[in-house]
């Protein structure tokens, strides 16, 4: 057993932790300020757009992850927040900060909306009310073709850089688009990040895991489930407005199904309900296509990523429920041990079993799990309904 | 003439709707057992209608083409099931619709590998020159539309038979209406289920090469046909096949009606009519016109 072997024992909430932590953060700041000094605008360029793939990851992995209700209608969401800011640029000259307040307002809204239907349903059918909405979104912007260029797409959208020496030129664009996606994307994480740590976020897990004692316990199951919805549609839609201004086109065919159930690989093979995964997810539907087709030239070299991730997407149901994320934790729990947070010392004079059978030579309370996490829940992974209920 | 019109759209409703009614039929057939949406359906019958291709390009006439397809569907169907739905086990619907999924990529990816993404001419089983049709009230029916109508109701008629008439039939229902007691009386649930699957892959296989002269043979070819089937099985009541059927023709008819007399819709927001059906059904009644209503117990 790894508990026999020497970890790097880390207590939760303490010292060595907070200031891994900061070193992290700082390090990631570090790292993201450098990348245009170091990349070439072409690759910063490829970066800005696997973080806004990941953003709409990160929205998705808020409903079809920690709210386990399957979506494959991301497409439309980030489609609506893309068109809505396309339309508003060219057509109507917005600024583009404030069609980026409507995009999300307008996915907010039309996420809510589909929620209605999604209420009463579960499973394969809350799959299907999406898909549909999915489906319908690319018809209707065909359909729309005065405002929204029909078939042949939409062109000319752009967000000019503010007058500074750093956003100069044609680099200066690059850099401008990049900031926008990274800071969109670190918005996002941030959002999903509080959300779920908050009496929002447990009720929302309540839901997924055991929906009838959660709502019997309490939770207001339409205003959690709307609101998820909402808020995962609202993510998709601002990774929309970003990617309407940072690739400057816009075709119905963009937000296509396979599009969607790309996103879909993307989050379970990032891991579905973590954190950090998602972005992981995103980086990896960005760039594993372009290196497929880097590698071969043979004709539809990039169906070669296709099976790939087919294959990863079984694999990872089957083995490795929380994907690249969950594995990441597993390696690092071989060398590092996190133990949970202390409880408080209950106050002196107080009447508690807990705190008499410890007695006040213990100052510390013994740990749920001090071996190992074995009897930790695990909450994150596919469908982690069962992956609740097989421990 | 307005006659004519309304009997071709109705016709060429009827045609489609019955494209559709075929894959939902297989929708159905795996959902009954293993409560699973098996979105690589479409998948499945454009990776058997390739090999049909194959085969007949390698001399094989045409017939035997298809029914090595439709064999190679049907062992699809049973392997799946096997390794990558039964594993799971009951009441895992999210992990199975994600290996669907990841099916669906693989399998439309691995046919962009083998054959390349350019779509192909696939020949037709009947004579399909510009005036092979029939007349029926004005309107055109194609052989090639004939003999689809033909195998559905074929496949629709054999499939009742077999689930009404016969002991396997019976044991497939009964395990699909309450496997705990299907067990009980010594039905082999699992091995119900997997049938049901290697149903659904052989009923895709039929429908491939029926429809590919007039699509033409691509690896894109199922995408629509995928939604209105589960557009259709969703109005049919997902554990209805004859519901899933009806459900198609209805749909076909539908949207071709509605396409060609309300001139805000036309043709491109033709699948947002089948769309907008899924919708309201998904609103009003769950559980479809046919279908059999969940209730659980608390």
């Amino acid at each position: 057993m790894s508990s026999q072997r020497r970890r790097l024992v880390i207590v939760e909430g303490g010292r060595l932790q907070r200031s891994i932590q900061i070193a992290g953060a700082a390090l990631l700041v570090i790292t993201l300020c450098a990348l245009p000094y170091v990349l070439e605008p072409f690759r910063l360029g490829q970066i800005t757009q696997a973080c806004i793939y990941a953003m709409v990851i990160v929205g998705l992995n808020l409903l079809s992850g920690f709210a386990g209700q399957i979506s494959l209608g991301h497409a439309a969401f980030f489609g609506i927040g893309a068109y809505t800011t396309g339309v508003l640029i060219t057509s109507y000259d917005v600024a583009p900060p404030i069609t980026f307040v409507v995009a999300i307002a307008g996915s907010f809204v039309v996420g809510v909306v589909v929620a209605f239907p999604a209420l009463r349903l579960k499973g394969i059918y809350v799959a299907l009310v999406t898909l549909a909405v999915g489906l319908i979104f690319p018809a209707v912007i065909t359909r729309m073709d005065q405002l929204t260029g029909g078939s042949s797409g939409l062109f000319g959208i752009s967000y000019p850089p503010p007058d500074a020496a750093y956003f100069a030129g044609f680099d200066g664009t690059v850099y401008f688009h990049y900031w926008l996606a990274v800071i969109g994307l670190l918005l996002s994480c941030l959002v999903v990040r509080n959300l779920v740590r908050s009496r929002f976020g447990r009720s929302i897990l309540a839901l997924r895991d055991n929906e009838t004692p959660a709502v019997i316990m309490g939770v207001n199951r339409t205003a959690a489930r709307t609101l998820t919805f909402g808020t995962s549609a609202g993510i998709a839609g601002l990774a929309g407005s970003l990617f309407a201004v940072t690739t400057g086109i816009l075709t119905p065919a963009t937000f296509s199904l396979l599009l969607m159930l790309t996103f879909l690989a993307g989050m379970v093979i990032g891991g579905a309900s973590t954190l950090w995964g998602p972005v992981l997810g995103g980086f990896v539907i960005y760039y594993v296509p372009q290196w497929a087709t880097d590698l071969s030239s043979i004709n539809g070299s990039q169906n070669l990523a296709g099976v790939a991730f087919g294959v990863i997407i079984i694999v990872i149901t089957f083995t490795l429920r929380s994907g690249l994320a969950g594995l990441g934790r597993k390696l690092l729990a071989t060398v590092v041990l996190v133990e949970p947070r202390q409880p408080r010392r209950v106050p002196q004079g107080t009447p508690s079993t807990v705190a008499r059978a410890a007695g006040p030579s213990e100052r510390r309370l013994p740990a749920p799990s001090p071996t190992g996490p074995a009897n930790h829940l695990d909450r994150t992974g596919v469908g982690s309904t069962d992956a609740a209920r097989n421990l | 003439m307005e006659w004519e019109l309304l009997m071709t759209r109705l016709v060429q409703g009827i045609v489609n709707g019955a494209v559709y009614g075929f894959l939902a039929l297989a929708l159905v057939c795996t959902y009954r057992g293993s409560k699973a949406l098996n979105l690589a359906q479409g998948e499945m019958a454009m990776l058997c209608t390739f090999v049909a291709w194959s085969l007949s390009n390698h001399g094989v006439p045409l017939l035997l083409a298809i029914g090595g397809g439709v064999l190679l569907g049907a062992g699809l169907g049973g392997v799946i099931e096997r390794t990558l739905v039964r594993p799971f086990g009951r009441d895992a619907e999210y992990p199975v619709l994600i290996v669907c999924i990841g099916l669906f990529l693989g399998i439309n990816a691995l046919a962009g590998v083998i054959w390349g993404g350019d779509p192909h001419a696939f020949p037709a089983l009947v004579p399909d020159a510009p005036d092979d049709y029939i007349s029926i009230l004005g309107a055109r029916l194609r052989y090639q539309q004939l003999v689809i109508l033909g195998a559905l109701a074929i496949v629709v008629t054999a499939l009742y038979a077999v689930f009404r008439f016969t002991r396997l039939g019976l044991a497939m229902r009964a395990s699909a209406s309450n496997p705990d007691s299907a067990v009980l009386v010594g039905v082999r649930v699992s091995r119900m289920n997997a049938l049901g699957w290697v149903l659904a892959g052989a009923v895709g296989a039929v429908i491939g090469p029926l429809i590919a002269p007039s699509t033409t043979l691509s690896t894109g070819m199922f995408f629509t046909f995928i939604i209105y089937a589960c557009a259709a099985a969703t109005l049919g009541g997902f554990d209805s096949p004859i519901g899933a059927v009806i459900a198609g023709l209805v749909i076909g008819v539908t949207e071709n009606l509605i396409a060609s007399y309300v001139g805000f819709i036309g043709d491109s927001l033709k699948l947002a009519v089948a769309l907008v059906i899924l919708l309201i059904v998904l609103m009003v009644r769950p559980s479809g016109l046919f279908g059999s209503r969940e209730v659980e117990r608390i």
